[in-house]
């Protein structure tokens, strides 16, 4: 297309929309306008991913008719992807699991609530007496309601007092997680979605925005219609929809990011393109372990050592990463790595990074993390309107539930850890029990957890909101794990069958979104809160509840003492939030289309550590990164360096795997494969592979292509021609699909600052199948 | 690109649908007014699709209804595929013309 009809087009567009939106002709809508008798809408935030959209779920009789974008909710205004527009039959699969199940005899057998939760409460019980309390574990998610979090951390730490509860979290957003905490010594962006109107030049590390953020992604679509400046530069290891609709896409060779980044470091340094007083007044430089190992082994611990340098220092770690050797890593001409060098240099540019799984699931996530910080901190583009590093997340909670209120091994509520006895302290004062209750050791991260149950040291294991036996790495271990015997003990609270269900002893049936009262926190700091607007089906339950009723059963029960059990134990966890990370009293959430935190004086911040902006910078400070106190509110500059990863292509294993998602298919497929709408849009995963690739093994489009790697093997269709692209050497499988356990492949190789493993990097081999 | 050409309609348009929103503290809501104001469900797309097609192959037809094509109401939304997902196909076109201009688009 040329230049003047792609204009003409965008022109003729406008205008028609403007004529529709001012009352012009336009086509229907699928669904009839649904008439006003008795139909009452309710407000609720997407059950899908960590956008945070607002949705209105529009009820009649105790069933959802409806769900539409909510046009006064400030993240989406209006719009949804696919899958929110779907919300409305997620719930309503003809497989919903409506009784407890108990396993006799092989057999999955119906059995009452008392039943069920006499006998979990039995086996958890058996288990502390003789194995001790770490002898039993918790594995939520970032799908847990705020309360169901809360209530999970306070019964396993302050109550049964093990540290044996994760998040699937841990396989999601664990990177971020300790990127923040390294860096600024506060988990969660400075920034916000406001960031991504307000600036002009965007980086996309690894991040497929279009699929995996698409209400975001049109913001900033929506951004680049409105201002001629803005550039939206996707790097890549794989041309995705997202790549096609940005300005420049540039591919690298995985794991080369953190190559990259330390040569654009490097460049700003050499050409001195950064913020001199920015860094001496706000930055202080560090340098931590190297060959730090890729958590291969069980019972494999790491410890950082972090060291104090000076600018003069990391200049010299910077030396190594010229444009040249970059390139020979990466794969990314010299000449783009110095343009995009001084795009994020520029001082007439706002720039804003984004990024998601390619950076956090990664051997060296943190690092990555670190790094990119560096680039926005050296040139000083960082908690100013229009500019910031911003980690977009997967799950509508695990910035809410599993980060702020501390669903991990180490942490407790609002970033504090178990392994420091004042935050101890503070736990066990909020939640009435002695302080010798909480353990000072973390246990086991989720990678640990399900090796601790393979080898029997966790011997009862209860999963809720998530689908393990399908999502995690090296999955066949694990899976053959959990039906060991000899004691082991699984309960699954969910909503429909899974691959996780299959492998339980107990099966719960499940409450699910707006079937109860629930508050989820979006990745930028926005808590919402909804009201339950129908019944769950048959005898289903909320997994809150489901958690109550077990800590009643272990004599637990003072822990709850609540009437109004979702609003009391809001204000509660509300204590743990004062002094920067503030939530406001529960009440306004039930107004409000959300709030970011700090909320204080009633007030929302969107920009963090900003003056002008953060209620906690004083008058003068101008920036501040107050929360870092032991580096005098200083932000840190890490020397990380480029280091491969755990398992790369060779000769028998020639090819890069990377798994992911698509958009019509969420996490497992759980909710989204109940739809035959997306089920008919994506209904089976599929190998994406490059033509020369192809061509080379004679597989051809549509054709049947064996993947192997050391771990397991699995046969796919080829896909050489999709909407995403797969370059050479390199194949791509998304993760939904319960039929192709394309995890099964993957590496349990993970981050040993974060512990979260590497999904998107394992060697393959391929076959004509 | 010739971004600069846009109209100020395109502007306008954008501010209204991406605008901050007022902060609504203690605001009694009704939510049905706001329901009634939102779009409902969008409808999947009863023909083939190619696998790169944007908002600019989409909108060579839906644009001003090429073809039959029913003519979208929110043309400045160019991530069509983010709503409007692959539906079941119930008519077999020719797509030569499309195809033609996807190539160019690349």
């Amino acid at each position: 297309m040329d230049l003047s009809r792609r204009d003409f087009i965008k022109t003729a567009a406008a205008a028609a929309a403007l004529a529709a939106a001012t009352g012009g002709n336009s086509i229907e809508t699928a669904e009839a306008a649904p008439d006003a008798g008795g139909l009452k809408w309710g407000k609720a935030p997407c059950r899908f991913c960590g956008t945070g959209c607002g949705v209105l779920v529009g009820v009649r009789d105790g069933k959802i008719v409806a769900t539409k974008g909510d046009p006064k909710a400030p993240v989406n205004k209006g719009l949804n992807c696919v899958k929110g527009y779907f919300l409305s039959k997620v719930l309503d699969g003809n497989d919903r699991l409506t009784k407890p199940l108990i396993r006799k005899g092989g057999k999955m057998v119906e059995a009452s609530w008392d039943e069920a939760l006499d006998l979990i409460a039995a086996k958890f019980k058996e288990s502390i007496d003789r194995n001790g309390p770490d002898s039993v574990a918790i594995y939520g998610s970032g799908q847990w309601t705020v309360f169901e979090g809360y209530a999970a951390a306070k019964l396993f730490k302050g109550g049964i007092g093990t540290n044996n509860i994760e998040p699937n979290a841990r396989l999601c957003m664990a990177s971020a997680v300790t990127g923040f905490m390294t860096t600024f010594a506060s988990d969660e962006p400075m920034g916000c979605y406001d960031d991504l109107d307000l600036g002009d030049t965007y980086f996309l590390w690894g991040a497929n925005m279009a699929e995996c953020h698409p209400v975001l992604f049109s913001r900033l679509i929506d951004n680049r219609l409105k201002n001629p400046k803005v550039k939206i530069i996707d790097f890549g290891t794989r041309h995705t929809r997202t790549s096609q609709m940005a300005d420049q896409y540039i591919r690298f060779t995985p794991q080369t990011d953190l190559a990259l980044l330390n040569g654009i470091a490097h460049i700003i340094v050499r050409d001195k393109l950064y913020d001199e007083s920015f860094i001496k007044n706000h930055a202080v430089f560090k340098k931590g372990k190297t060959g730090i190992g890729y958590g291969l082994e069980d019972k494999f611990k790491f410890a950082d050592d972090p060291k104090p340098i000076t600018f003069d220092e990391y200049k010299d770690f910077l030396k190594t990463y010229t444009p040249e050797y970059v390139s020979s890593l990466s794969g990314v001409p010299v000449k783009t790595i110095e343009e995009v060098a001084r795009l994020y240099a520029d001082k007439e540019r706002k720039v804003n990074s984004l990024w998601t799984m390619g950076f956090n699931q990664h051997v060296r996530g943190t690092w990555v993390n670190n790094l990119v910080y560096n680039v926005h901190l050296l040139t000083g583009k960082i908690c100013k309107p229009g500019e910031n590093p911003m980690s977009l997340t997967g799950q509508p909670s695990a910035c809410g539930t599993a980060r702020e209120v501390g669903t991990f091994t180490h942490r407790l509520p609002a970033d504090m850890v178990v392994t420091n006895p004042e935050h101890r302290a503070k736990a066990a004062e909020i939640w009435g029990v002695d302080v010798k209750k909480i353990p000072e050791k973390p246990t086991y991260h989720a990678t640990e957890m399900f090796r601790a149950l393979d080898r029997g040291d966790i011997k009862v294991l209860w999963v809720q909101v998530t689908n393990p036996f399908q999502s995690m790495p090296h999955l066949n271990r694990y899976r053959k794990g959990a039906r060991k015997g000899d004691g082991r003990f699984i309960i699954v609270s969910d909503i429909y069958p899974t691959r996780s269900t299959e492998l339980a002893d107990v099966i719960l049936p499940s409450a699910s979104w707006v079937e109860k009262e629930g508050f989820f926190g979006n990745a930028e700091r926005r808590g919402q809160q909804w009201f339950k607007m129908v019944d769950p089906p048959g005898e289903a339950r909320n997994d809150l509840w489901q958690t109550i009723e077990l800590a009643k059963r272990l004599g637990y029960g003072n822990l709850f003492p609540y009437k109004y059990v979702e609003k009391e134990m809001f204000e509660e966890y509300r204590r743990f939030t004062a002094g920067g990370k503030d939530l406001a009293p529960y009440e306004a959430y039930t107004k409000e289309r959300g709030l970011r935190w700090p909320v204080v004086d009633g007030k929302e911040t969107l920009w963090r550590y900003a003056e002008g902006h953060d209620p906690y910078v004083k008058a003068g400070e101008v920036v501040k990164f107050y929360k870092n106190k032991k580096d005098d509110g200083k932000a840190v500059i890490w020397a990380r360096p480029y280091e491969p990863a755990a398992e790369s292509p060779d000769k028998q294993y020639p090819f890069w795997l990377c798994t992911g998602r698509v958009l019509e298919q969420w996490h497992t497929g759980t909710m989204t494969g109940r739809v035959p709408e997306l089920k008919r849009a994506y209904g089976a995963a599929v190998c994406e592979i490059h033509p020369e690739d192809a061509k080379k093994l004679g597989v051809k489009q549509g054709g049947k292509v064996k993947v192997s790697s050391r771990r397991g093997s699995i046969v796919l269709t080829a896909d050489l021609r999709g909407r995403g692209k797969a370059e050479k050497g390199n194949v791509f499988v998304a993760f939904f699909d319960e039929n192709k356990l394309i995890n099964e492949l993957c590496i349990d190789a993970y981050c040993p600052i974060s512990g979260e493993p590497d999904f998107k990097k394992c060697a393959v081999k391929l076959e004509k199948a | 690109m010739q971004r600069y050409l846009l109209p100020v309609a395109a502007v306008a348009l954008s501010i209204l649908l991406f605008a901050p929103a007022p902060a609504v503290a203690g605001d009694v809501e009704d939510l049905e007014k706001d329901a009634a104001y939102a779009e409902g469900t969008p409808p999947m797309v009863p023909h083939r699709m190619e696998p790169g097609a944007t908002g600019e192959a989409c909108l060579a037809c839906h644009l001003e209804g090429k073809n039959g094509a029913p003519v979208s109401p929110h043309t400045v939304r160019l991530d069509c595929v983010q709503c409007h997902a692959q539906g079941e196909i119930k008519e077999k076109k020719p797509a030569a013309k499309k195809k033609k201009m996807l190539k160019e688009v690349k």
